[in-house]
């Protein structure tokens, strides 16, 4: 399959123009001749009343798919296409579902997706895609997060920030949401899955808007609050936003399951404390629209600043706040200097570093210590999108980036003056620092890229997509990225069906590679690391059902994972280490109907499964082999939606089954045997109603969600010994309210 | 002579009294009878009927004796009540019928009835169901200042009139009308097609055989991919994926119809109009590489993003 996506690539980058023309005209008179069978033939067998009843059922019916038929997709290929034509397995969230079901964070909006499960150490979501997760601190670092386009991980762990830190959902627009690879077009760590915030525009969101978040999570209150404001012009679109939180964790317990309560250093405390977190974010953007071209200027900042009562640096130390801020600027223009050419060109800053207020308790008596990590760096990249025939749209682009990373160490800071032998003299008064070893190291990484893609429309009904990448790393070489994909969704008929193919790499991180060890048994880079490369193949098919009342989208893939990374004890430390070859299969089904134009439903749900597992050392015992760790083998999510013909409130209920998950391999290897983590069901309710003119004519929103209203603290597994309980049962009063 | 001449005058004058208090005494006896009543007859209690009435009957600024067919005896109390009627103002195609069928000798006024021409209703007398074409042709020049030919399929059956209405208006505005006609669904599909490189902009009317929304669906699919943008006659098209809509409110429906109605029991004719609601589609414009001028936003009640 690599050889024959490679073959189909270079076969079109080698096309002559001479050919191309050959190949248009020959495809042209194709079509041409073909025209009349390609035309649907729509059918009286329900014939047209002609009385006004009638108009006002297709009226009706057509308000029912609503703008789905725009609702188009730009993350696959750069190019906006309807989701039913775009070559890869997509969901798409609106601004509307997630007012309508008062989502507060990404982690929350990306739950009930099919083929995302997230692992929560109330620090940040490890979301898994597929059957895989990314393992230790990786943040669902398996994901490319961008909002508009732009990359926004944390770039010395290459993790994401998936919670309230992020942005404010009420600037989104909507999510586009792809599982699969993506590598193709957007290089490293699009390796399972992308997720891209698309914000609203100024006009969208014009005038100024407030909101407010009141939180109860379990019995702890918290809540927050932020701003948002839009403005546009003929030559202008501004959007600016912001949002802090106060979020209150504490009281809960270590699960019982975790093998560290059973071993010497099992910690003494039994529930958490002090575990607040204060998130903060804020976005801009602004857009120029000049005679010939269109400038942008983009600001995403975050702030992660949490409390760290589960983490495998130390649990219930009541004393670890992980604090991180991550900075992205964007400065792009696009121009369409003919009809069929649109040119788009960004350069990027970006810094990335923890906070001042971060320190980490490990629980020894005398000193914490202190993160000594970070990055600052800048990119480039160009891209020339021609449609060079009225079927062919070819995007060449290529991009650069250079990033400085001062490599992660952990500096020890006093907390208790240290005396000398005579109990009186003071070697190290409270609030010194001393400096880790290799303080100060940095690195510099550097990546060209380079990219192709074709996507070709045969006819209404076929379209096919062909894209290569070439990636150039300072460290880890080249790395090639195919894609090919075939795909059949006729313009008369809600239906589609999806061939795909794709390659991705999941680059190692300056974290992965570098990091010194905070204590004995602590992560220690592994240099050596290499990429992780997958291979997946899906089969996808979608459905519309009569009348726009729904649709049905269903998938099977396969993905061979290569170079899988696991932490493994290597003397006294962990690694990662490029130890396995695993084979993960799978499926996902989406189905969603109207009952009527006020009730409607959603079933949705996966599996996955590791078919095929190879390891490359014998150092992991049988008994303690872990397979699609931290992912169940299936999880299914029903909701309805109720739009109650009162005040225009809305009422949905989600009810979700996780089935056991597999614990990581670090735990596994503590508790000298592979655990599950017990299944459990998640309900949440939700009321809400938007647009409502409570205070003159101004709009206010406002929903009311409760999360696990069942409160059921189910556990899943994370890392060092240490496994995370769920948060309980939250509610979470949102309101959004125009001036 | 004189006296003669004095006498017939004075004969005449004693005519012309008489005449004056018998005239006077009509007049009287006219003006002392009850006002003939408004009818309103309604096909159904469908929404859109209630909203153009309760519009109608407000603008009107008198009362009216409603009736809907859809109520028990409904037909047999409209019969009835047809021939005491100053004025009758029909919603829908059911009300419409049944007083083309009875004819009755006072002024009639209809709305909402989208096979008026099939009914034999004079058009003068209805209010149209799309916005008036050079309301809309205005439009469409703000939003495509390039556009020269607009395309346009419709059933002859239903729309013959309206298509000759959107044609005069096109060539005063100086676009060329392309028009195919269809007479089943069937046709529609290869109708639409054959727009693409023929017309800037494909224009629907409604039209139950021509728009459907598995129809609407395929011509929203050719536009997108064909770049060829569909004018729509309803918000909800607007925002399903055509780049413009118009669409006339149910309550400017009502004023538009009250308003002829006045005329009419003034004893003058006016046909009804409505200036209509502009939409815009704003991601359809992003699609197709339209860019939407200040001047066209600002015609438009909305841009749906």
């Amino acid at each position: 399959m690599n050889r024959f996506a490679l073959g189909a690539a270079v076969l079109l980058t080698a096309l002559s123009a001479r050919a191309q023309e050959e190949a248009i005209d020959a495809t042209s008179a194709a079509r041409d001749a073909g025209a009349a069978d390609l035309e649907p033939t729509f059918s009286d067998a329900e014939p047209a009343g002609d009385d006004f009843e009638s108009l006002v059922k297709i009226d009706e019916e057509i308000a029912k798919f609503g703008s789905s038929l725009t609702d188009e997709v730009v993350s696959s290929t750069k190019t906006a296409q309807r989701a039913a034509q775009v070559p890869a397995v997509v969901s798409v969230v609106t601004a509307e579902e997630i007012q309508a079901r008062g989502y507060t964070s990404l982690a929350e909006v990306l739950r009930t997706v099919p083929g995302f499960y997230d692992v929560f150490d109330l620090v940040t979501h490890n979301i898994g895609v597929r059957g895989v997760n990314g393992g230790a601190r990786a943040s669902g670092n398996i994901i490319k997060l961008m909002i508009d386009g732009q990359p926004v991980d944390y770039r010395p762990s290459t993790g994401n920030f998936f919670g309230e830190e992020l942005i404010p959902l009420p600037l989104i627009d909507h999510v586009e949401i792809i599982r699969g690879p993506a590598s193709a077009l957007y290089g490293a760590n699009a390796f399972l899955g992308v997720v891209n915030l698309i914000t609203k525009t100024g006009q969208a969101a014009a005038g100024v808007r407030v909101f407010g978040q009141g939180t109860l999570i379990r019995t702890n209150p918290g809540g927050g609050g932020g701003a948002m404001a839009g403005i546009s012009s003929e030559m202008f679109d501004v959007l600016v936003g912001t949002q802090a939180a106060y979020l209150n964790r504490s009281g809960l317990e270590l699960p019982k399951s975790s093998p560290v309560l059973s071993q010497s250093g099992a910690p003494t405390a039994t529930r958490s404390e002090n575990d607040i977190a204060r998130p903060k974010t804020l976005f801009a953007k602004a857009t120029a629209r000049l005679k010939l071209v269109e400038l942008s200027f983009l600001a995403s900042v975050q702030n992660l600043d949490s409390g760290g009562e589960f983490l495998d640096t130390g649990p219930l130390t009541h004393g670890t706040r992980v604090s991180l801020v991550n900075q992205n600027y964007r400065l792009s223009l696009s121009a369409q200097p003919l009809e069929a050419v649109t040119v788009r060109a960004s350069a990027h800053y970006l810094s990335a570093s923890p906070a001042g207020q971060e320190r980490f308790d490990i629980g020894e008596r005398g000193y914490a210590l202190l993160r000594s990590a970070g990055v600052d760096g800048f990119g480039a990249n160009g891209e020339v999108q021609v449609r060079a025939a009225k079927f062919l749209t070819v995007t060449i682009g290529a991009d650069f980036v250079d990033e400085m990373y001062l490599l992660q160490t952990w500096d020890h800071l006093t907390t208790e003056n240290l005396y000398a032998a005579d109990g009186v003299t003071v070697l190290r008064g409270v609030g010194t620092i001393v400096p880790g070893e290799a303080h100060g190291a940095r690195q510099t990484f550097t990546n060209v890229g380079g990219f192709v893609q074709g996507l070709i429309n045969w006819n209404d009904d076929f379209s096919t997509v062909l894209g290569a990448r070439l990636d150039y790393h300072s460290l880890y070489q080249l790395n090639p990225s195919f894609r090919l994909g075939v795909v059949y969704a006729p313009a008369s008929r809600p239906l589609s069906l999806k061939l795909l193919y794709g390659s991705s790499f999941k680059a190692p991180s300056a974290e992965q590679l570098y990091t010194q060890p905070m204590k004995f048994l602590d992560v220690q880079g592994n240099p050596n690391l290499t990429s992780q490369t997958a291979h997946t193949v899906e089969l996808a098919a979608g459905f519309g059902f009569a009348s726009g009342r729904g649709e049905l989208t269903v998938n099977a893939f396969g993905t061979e994972i290569l170079n899988r990374v696991e932490y493994l004890q290597r003397s006294f430390f962990l690694q990662a280490q490029n130890i396995a070859t695993e084979l993960v299969v799978g499926g996902e089904l989406d189905l969603r109907f109207a009952f009527t134009k006020a009730i409607s439903a959603r079933l949705s749900g996966g599996v996955a499964k590791t078919v095929i597992e190879t390891y490359r050392f014998a150092t992991i015992a049988s008994s303690t082999t872990v397979s699609n760790a931290l992912f169940p083998l299936a999880q299914v999510h029903l909701s309805a939606d109720w739009a109650i013909p009162w005040q225009g409130f809305h009422l949905a209920a989600e009810v979700s089954y996780v089935s056991p998950r597999s614990a990581s391999q670090s735990n596994a290897v503590l508790a000298a045997r592979a655990y599950d983590l017990r299944g459990y069901p998640y309900v949440s309710l939700v009321l809400s109603t938007a647009g409502r003119k409570i205070f003159g004519h101004r709009e206010t929103s406002a929903a009311v969600r409760v999360s696990n209203v069942l409160n059921t603290i189910s556990a899943d597994s994370g890392f060092g010994g240490v496994d995370v309980p769920a948060q309980g049962v939250t509610a979470t009063l949102t309101v959004i309210q125009s001036l | 002579m004189g006296f003669g001449g004095t006498r017939g005058a004075g004969l005449r004058a004693g005519q012309a009294l008489l005449l004056s208090l018998a005239v006077t005494a009509s007049l009287g006896a006219r003006a002392a009878a009850p006002a003939r009543p408004v009818v309103v007859i309604r096909t159904s209690e469908l929404g859109p009927y209630t909203e153009v009435q309760k519009a109608f009957v407000e603008a009107l600024g008198q009362p009216v004796q409603a009736l809907d067919l859809g109520s028990t005896d409904g037909k047999s109390k409209a019969k009835a009540a047809l021939g005491g009627a100053g004025l009758i103002f029909c919603l829908g195609p059911g009300a419409a019928q049944l007083v083309a069928e009875e004819k009755p000798a006072v002024p009639m006024i209809y709305a909402l009835v989208p096979n008026a021409e099939k009914l034999g209703l004079p058009r003068e007398s209805g209010v149209p169901l799309f916005v008036a074409a050079r309301r809309q042709v205005r439009g469409i020049k703000a939003v495509l200042p390039a556009a020269k030919t607009l395309g346009l399929v419709y059933n002859p059956g239903l729309n013959e009139q309206a298509a000759r209405e959107l044609e005069t208006a096109a060539k005063v505005e100086g676009l060329t009308l392309v028009a195919a006609t269809v007479t089943d669904r069937s046709g529609v599909a290869p109708a639409v097609k054959a727009m693409i490189g023929k017309a800037d902009a494909l224009w629907l009317l409604p039209d139950t055989v021509v728009t459907t929304s598995e129809t609407f669906r395929f011509m929203v699919n050719i536009s997108l991919t064909n770049k060829l943008p569909l004018i729509g006659f309803t918000s909800t098209m607007g925002k399903a994926g055509a780049l413009v809509a118009f669409e006339a409110e149910y309550a400017e429906v009502g004023k538009a119809a009250a308003a002829a109605a006045l005329k009419a029991l003034a004893g003058g004719t006016a046909r009804p109009d409505t200036e209509g609601l502009m939409y815009l589609n704003g991601k359809t414009a992003e699609i197709m590489g339209v860019t939407l001028s200040p001047a066209a936003k600002a015609m438009a009640t909305k841009v749906f993003e």
